[in-house]
């Protein structure tokens, strides 16, 4: 089953008010919902949380959702708003807890995370959630662009130059 | 550009040696129930009842607003008016009493030329007295109690509407 058709179902049964929806927006959306809310809060707890918040925005509005053009971009915009919200309420923005695993395979895998989320932190916002799309949920800039209604050029230009400042962070880092 | 291109590539193998947690089933098991709480508990938001809230909201603003220029209105002009009897009531100093000052006599006289000049309240209340008879004589329909009171001339909206017969 393609996205679109995922989608198809998934705006059907939120039309015809079915509370089965919820566990399809789940399985089709939450990785890359929570991978999101991580990089923009750069805190997996505090995504979480937000995450539930989001579903329940998304139930509320379920009937405009239901015949809404694009899920994904609406979606991602009550995430961008509800995340902005927290921000406010704690007067906290990125950071606070593990939010990146190390591979199993790393010989120093704590350090390892740790450097790489202090990296990922020190981005501006719009890049860092491109690189943390791109790089851990493996998006084409296409799909990027579609969720966060860019074109596939910005999230690309964007990408790009986060990894540039990456490069001059994590100089030191790379073998 | 190649040595460039090969340390972004580097960034990216670097990036990917770590990972993002997987969503734990507790979490989803969190998340979806609220969301079927939320689901069962509250009629979902209608498309059309946005703006018509917020339209609510904004009159509901705009309400509180006229009625706060009205009662800031109101206030201003009764202290206004205290005040100008105050002024009314009370005398004008003697010149003779005046310390000296350059041009004084000058001062003096147009002092006195503007006092003899200024109206006489009893002459202006007769001459209102008078008006307001010609008013009344002219238009009968017209009761002198329609006239709104004094404070209630700075309003923005009036404070009654009479929309009925």
């Amino acid at each position: 089953m393609n996205g679109h058709s995922a989608d198809d179902l998934i705006r059907a049964a939120l039309g015809r008010d079915d509370p089965g929806a919820v566990v399809f927006l789940w399985d089709r959306h939450a990785r890359d919902w929570l991978a999101f809310l991580q990089a923009l809060l750069c805190s997996r707890h505090d995504a979480e949380d937000v995450l539930q918040t989001v579903f329940v925005r998304i139930v509320r509005k379920r009937r405009y959702l239901a015949n809404a053009q694009s899920l994904d971009s609406h979606v991602f915009q009550i995430a961008r708003n509800e995340a902005a919200s927290f921000v406010r309420l704690r007067r906290r923005r990125c950071g606070g807890g593990r939010w990146l695993e190390a591979a199993e395979n790393d010989a120093r895998p704590e350090e390892r995370a740790e450097e790489l989320q202090a990296a990922l932190a020190a981005l501006p916002q719009e890049q860092r959630e491109i690189v943390v799309l791109k790089i851990y949920r493996d998006r084409t800039f296409q799909e990027i662009g579609e969720m966060l209604e860019l074109s596939p050029n910005t999230a690309a230009s964007r990408y790009r130059y986060g990894i540039e400042k990456l490069r001059a962070i994590l100089k030191d880092a790379m073998p | 550009m190649n040595e460039i291109s090969r340390e972004n590539h580097e960034i990216e193998r670097l990036l990917r040696r770590a990972k993002l947690p997987e969503p734990s089933a507790e979490i989803k098991e969190r998340v979806t129930s609220a969301a079927r709480k939320a689901w069962d508990g509250a009629a979902p938001d209608v498309p059309w009842q946005v703006p018509i809230r917020r339209l609510a909201v904004s009159a509901a603003a705009a309400v509180f607003i006229v009625s706060l220029a009205n009662y800031c209105g109101d206030h201003a002009i009764a202290r206004r008016q205290s005040r100008g009897f105050a002024a009314a009531m009370e005398e004008p100093p003697d010149p003779g009493d005046w310390p000296q000052m350059p041009y004084s006599p000058l001062v003096r006289h147009l002092m006195m030329t503007s006092k003899s000049s200024a109206l006489n309240p009893a002459t202006l209340l007769e001459y209102m007295e008078r008006v307001r008879q010609i008013l009344d004589e002219s238009d009968p329909r017209e009761a002198p109690d329609a006239v709104a009171p004094v404070e209630h001339r700075g309003r923005l909206l009036p404070a009654r509407l009479n929309f009925c017969c």
